[in-house]
């Protein structure tokens, strides 16, 4: 069982400690959570690069890095992420717990107290960043940018995205334009730096074996001298009605093509959330599920098709790999299988197989800090926070009546095809 | 018939083992506080065995991939799919096939003891038929394909293509649309055959499990295997590399390389202790710690988010692989091969030993953190000959000497290779 304690820091900023003696490392992270807008996308995403490098104490990435190689290989991740249409940028820290070094020390502590100096205490020249930091972010988050494109897989679902929600926050691109990171300067990063200090939604976790009580005064210090002011309101647009849908294509010198369907999602009530995660699991979520065992299983035509449910952005995206030719083929067979599921066409017992199989990930989550962190992480914005226990109890107890609802509900968006340069889209 | 307690004082952790009398390796791992459990199966049998000497004395070559077809195939039973059975219990279950094994596997909260029976099963009963083998090829011709896209994959293998001349480690694990159009049950057979003897495979199982109970379910579905005699062929392969260059375009925004060196190309394994040296080499010479790092970082050369450094160990063969993307891979490749000069000549000292020790201590331990982790790590370990908790103690152990030493021979600037995976001109 997860005991979660949870206090306020400040307005907007919460500490939060799960406690597990089981593990043989602790996890700290410290995550902002802010509109996704163009102007300041890519702004965020620098900054955060730039913070990751160093701190005053440890002013260059060398010296910095050899800190963390001494504290038993602690490591740093920085990571931006969309949650519903907010953007979300955490660093985090792991390292090993204090019984497991060898000299006794405080590692947790002392990594801990690292962490917020990077956020709290960077290197700055007056009121800017150092140009050679800044210089080199640039370069790293344009260059996450262009490298989309070399995973294929998660470039379609990033183009569907992109053109599905092309009118709203949802459809902009996480690290923002490559063309807004040439404008940014060090002073802009400074300023936004400041803004996230006093106005971001702010969620630390403290995970795994610490000294709670010695982190929480940590971080009260650190905000006590941040003014915290006009808190920025995170909410999420979810479009409950698709007037047309729309197919789109994009073409790349590729071996196979890449289809995904985006489907509209109503959230109508919170019973929505768990019937459509069991509808999408049941329709393409495990081995057994309707689209791996006839669009793969009975008729070859891909290796893998699944299906997956956004419920912070009401979207559900099904996708697959597939032989150009086989286009029309593919798609009618994956929505002949979610008509199935509308029509009932579906057993108790394999209902019931795809609530065991759900109940058992829920359960694998506190095993794995990291797993452990971003299910908090991602709940940061509800208005109710669920333990996994709590969610699996939830997803139990849809019925099969619930489930067709689910399937009707959903709405057809968009089509989305990357194919072979000079590819057409034929009958076969 | 005991099971043999193996423990380490420094991580306070421990594990069982046993050559049960089936000839099957057992590691049990238990990890009581944790609610889930994970066991693999995995078979000393992967895509590099292409050619082998069947027990008969025969010598045959058959169709590349067919190692991984025949890990598809498995999970087909005269009754249905493994799957199917799996729905049941709630597991989840895969598989994977690498250069030198072939892995069975499944995680769960519950019922793990109805899931151990279907591993068990399914993998000791292959059922191939001209129809289901049909099934596969269009499955598998996909898979090919995906990865036929990914410039990662490609990165990879030209790269080894171009370090190996002889060696099936130059082979696409997956093999070719072509050479899977050629595999039939014949040959599915004859592989299983030759391969999948409980002498050849391993058992790992890590997390909340109780071992007598395990025990009686291993006991109980086990079946006999005769004498292992299948003998593995490793052609001999020279020193040098075949190509010091090789790149090739694709539709993608960023260059990816890698670049590699060829080293030890003896059959035997490396020794705990080998390894414990090689990685602390790398550990000090890539790590963001490193003058390399920082340089590469500050030339625009590398970033923080792709940049990897990697040791890979096979039968007959070894290489140290630096990876990543670069705006200039050419200009990358140099910097490490300069910095690798610089540190043949410097060799590594005693404080960069200490810090790099801590460094790899800490690391390492993450691993015992999931059960997947462990049971993972005991499989690999079980094929290569080594223990885990010796290797974490070598960390500590191995002197400043030992590690110069291993220095020349893991990389070895004159048998290196770059591939270099590039954007189409437009």
């Amino acid at each position: 069982m997860l005991d979660r304690q949870t206090n306020q820091i400040c307005e907007g900023v919460n500490i939060s400690y799960i406690k597990s003696q089981k593990f043989k490392v602790a996890r700290v992270s410290f995550t902002v959570f802010v509109p996704l807008n163009k102007e300041t996308a890519s702004l965020n995403a620098v900054l955060l690069a730039v913070l990751e490098r160093s701190c005053k104490k440890y002013p260059d990435f060398s010296s910095f890095n050899k800190k963390l190689e001494e504290l038993y290989g602690a490591n740093i991740y920085s990571s931006v992420d969309k949650v519903g249409d907010s953007q979300a940028l955490t660093i985090s820290a792991v390292c090993i717990n204090d019984d497991s070094a060898f000299d006794k020390s405080k590692v947790t502590l002392n990594v801990a107290e690292l962490l917020s100096e990077m956020i709290f205490n960077p290197c700055l020249d007056g009121e800017k960043f150092r140009e050679e930091d800044v210089i080199q972010a640039k370069r790293q988050i344009k260059e996450m940018i262009q490298s989309e494109q070399n995973d294929k897989k998660s470039y379609a679902k990033l183009r569907c995205t992109e053109l599905m929600c092309q009118d709203e926050k949802f459809g902009i691109n996480k690290y923002g334009k490559k063309e807004d990171i040439d404008k940014i300067t060090s002073e802009n990063l400074f300023q936004a730096w400041k803004n996230l200090l006093e106005t971001g939604k702010t969620e630390i976790l403290i995970l795994g074996n610490h000294d709670y009580n010695a982190a929480y005064k940590l971080f009260l210090e650190k905000f006590s001298k941040i003014q915290r002011k006009n808190i920025q309101k995170c909410e999420t647009f979810i479009k409950d009605r698709v007037e047309n849908v729309r197919e789109f294509e994009d073409f790349l010198d590729v071996s196979q093509c890449k289809l995904v369907i985006g489907f509209r999602v109503p959230i109508k009530t919170e019973e929505y959330i768990f019937s459509t995660g069991l509808m999408s699991a049941l329709l393409g979520g495990t081995p057994t599920s309707k689209l791996f065992l006839n669009v793969r299983e009975t008729l070859s035509l891909c290796y893998y098709c699944s299906s997956n449910f956004n419920k912070d952005k009401g979207i559900m995206f099904i996708e697959s790999g597939i032989e150009q030719k086989n286009f029309i083929r593919a798609k009618q067979e994956i929505l002949k299988q979610l008509e199935e599921i509308k029509k009932g066409n579906f057993s108790e017992e394999e209902l019931d197989e795809t609530k065991i199989y759900l109940s058992q990930s829920f359960k694998k989550i506190e095993d794995s800090l990291s797993a452990i962190g971003g299910w908090y992480i991602c709940q940061s914005l509800s208005k109710k926070v669920f333990t996994p226990k709590e969610y699996a109890n939830r997803i139990n107890s849809v019925t099969k009546s619930q489930i067709i609802e689910a399937a009707k509900n959903i709405q057809l968006d968009t089509i989305y095809l990357l194919m072979g340069k000079g590819g057409k889209i034929s009958e076969t | 018939m005991k099971l043999k307690e193996i423990s380490s004082n420094h991580l306070n952790e421990k594990y069982f083992y046993m050559k049960h009398p089936s000839g099957l390796n057992i590691y049990l791992y238990p990890k009581k506080d944790y609610n889930s459990s994970y066991a693999v199966l995995g078979v000393n049998y992967g895509s590099i065995d292409a050619t082998f000497k069947t027990s008969n004395n025969k010598i045959i070559t058959v169709p590349d991939g067919i190692a991984h077809y025949l890990e598809h195939k498995l999970f087909e039973g005269e009754k249905g799919s493994a799957f199917d059975l799996y729905a049941k219990t709630g597991a989840s279950a895969n598989a994977y096939t690498s250069f030198d094994k072939t892995a069975y596997l499944f995680s769960c909260s519950d019922k793990f003891q109805e899931s151990l029976e279907i591993l068990l099963d399914f993998v000791q009963s292959p059922y191939f038929t001209d129809e289901n083998v049909e099934k596969e090829r269009g499955i598998i011709a996909q898979e090919i394909k995906m990865y036929e896209d990914s410039p990662d994959w490609r990165v990879y293998f030209n790269l080894l293509t171009a370090m190996y001349k002889n060696h099936p480690i130059n082979l696409d694990i997956a093999g070719t649309v072509e050479s899977i159009s050629r595999i039939t049950p014949e040959y599915l057979y004859e592989c299983y055959k030759a391969f999948y003897n409980l002498n050849n495979m391993s058992l790992c199982i890590s997390g909340n499990i109780d071992t007598d109970d395990t025990m009686a379910i291993i006991d109980k579905h086990l079946k006999y295997s005769e004498p292992f005699s299948t003998e593995r062929i490793i052609p001999q392969e020279p020193r040098e590399v075949v190509k010091k260059e090789v790149s090739q375009s694709f539709d993608i925004g960023t260059s990816v390389f890698q670049l590699g060196f060829k080293g030890n190309l003896e059959t035997a394994r490396a020794s705990e202790k080998d390894l414990a040296c090689t990685n602390i080499i790398l550990t000090a010479l890539a790590s963001k710690a490193s003058p390399m790092y920082a340089r590469l970082l500050n030339l625009g050369l590398i970033n923080t988010s792709s940049f990897d450094c990697e040791y890979m160990e096979a039968p007959g063969m070894a290489a140290a692989i630096f990876a990543g993307e670069s705006s200039d891979p050419y200009k990358a490749a140099q910097v490490i091969k300069e910095e690798i000069e610089k540190i043949h000549a410097s060799g590594i000292d005693e404080e960069t030993l200490n810090w790099t020790k801590k460094s790899l201590y800490g690391e390492n331990i993450g691993g015992f953190n999931s059960v997947n982790g462990i049971a993972n790590s005991l499989l690999d370990f079980s094929f290569a000959e080594r223990e885990i908790f010796k290797y974490m103690d070598c960390i500590f152990k191995v002197s400043l000497d030992e590690v110069n030493a291993k220095l020349k021979e893991i990389l070895d600037v004159e048998a290196s290779s770059l591939s270099v995976v590039k954007p189409n001109e437009k």
